[in-house]
């Protein structure tokens, strides 16, 4: 038995909740962004996680997709913007930085149960190697 | 002596699966935020109760742990519910405990192996002395 394989579980669950950190700090990033190359307002981002067998004890986790969130824009009366509509809205991204704040919160909690996770297997790993030093 | 000590296999066996359990509970933590994902234990402590596992009714010969170690180690998900709204069930609070739980464990198992080869050592050390 070795302990590579909970090491690379470990890393692979880091990875993914890394981008999602990077999904959720674009979100944050663009949430007054009003104009995109796409054109219209930003759209928030989400990542969907997915499981991979890498063997019969060990399952990883893959990002299988980011995907757009299509709910409409929020719309602010605002007539003096020139991208305003012919009723004077402005549509605004999509984003609550409530739900972004929380979303971060909960990748950061669980990039550090990875963490934990990678260092017990690390320090058995190495509680091993110690019985050769008889 | 050394090469048919039926303690080594039985240390070896223990580390056998508490690094399986591990496994186990790396692949929960990775999995945490994975919708209809559903928690994984590693059952092995039951079998010693149920008497599958007899360690102790034969010759020290006769036992072989390593035999189907794969077939008696069960993984056992758990199909409750839960109370997230993406059907994962898997509790990081308790995770962390078993993840503790299991360290604490292989590392007994370790000490108890160096502990035998240190005996062993011992032996033949003073054996070369007389």
């Amino acid at each position: 038995m070795s302990f590579f394989g909970s090491l690379a579980v470990a890393s692979s669950g880091m990875q993914a909740q890394r981008l999602r950190l990077d999904i959720i700090s674009s979100n944050i990033a663009n949430a007054n962004t009003i104009t995109t190359p796409e054109g219209g307002p930003y759209k928030r981002k989400d990542v969907v996680f997915e499981s991979e067998n890498f063997s019969k004890y060990l399952a990883g986790v893959k990002v299988a997709d980011v995907v757009r969130d299509d709910t409409p824009p929020k719309l602010v009366y605002d007539p003096t913007n020139p991208l305003a509509n012919s009723k004077g809205y402005v549509a605004y991204p999509n984003i609550n930085p409530i739900v972004e704040m929380v979303n971060l919160l909960d990748a950061t909690n669980s990039y550090q149960a990875n963490i934990s996770a990678f260092n017990a297997a690390k320090q058995m790993a190495q509680s091993i190697i110690g019985v050769l030093n008889v | 002596m050394i090469f048919n000590d039926p303690t080594i296999n039985y240390i070896q066996l223990g580390m056998d699966v508490a690094s399986i359990r591990q496994n186990v509970i790396a692949s929960n933590i990775a999995n945490i935020d994975t919708p209809h994902y559903k928690e994984k234990t590693v059952k092995f402590s039951d079998f010693l109760n149920d008497n599958q596992l007899p360690l102790y009714i034969t010759h020290e010969n006769d036992i072989n742990p390593q035999e189907n170690l794969q077939d008696r180690i069960v993984v056992e998900k758990n199909d409750s519910y839960g109370e997230r709204n993406d059907k994962n069930n898997v509790n990081l609070t308790s995770q962390e405990a078993a993840l503790a739980k299991n360290q604490i464990l292989y590392n007994a198992l370790a000490a108890f192996a160096k502990y035998k080869f240190g005996e062993y050592k011992n032996i033949i050390s003073s054996s070369q002395g007389a």
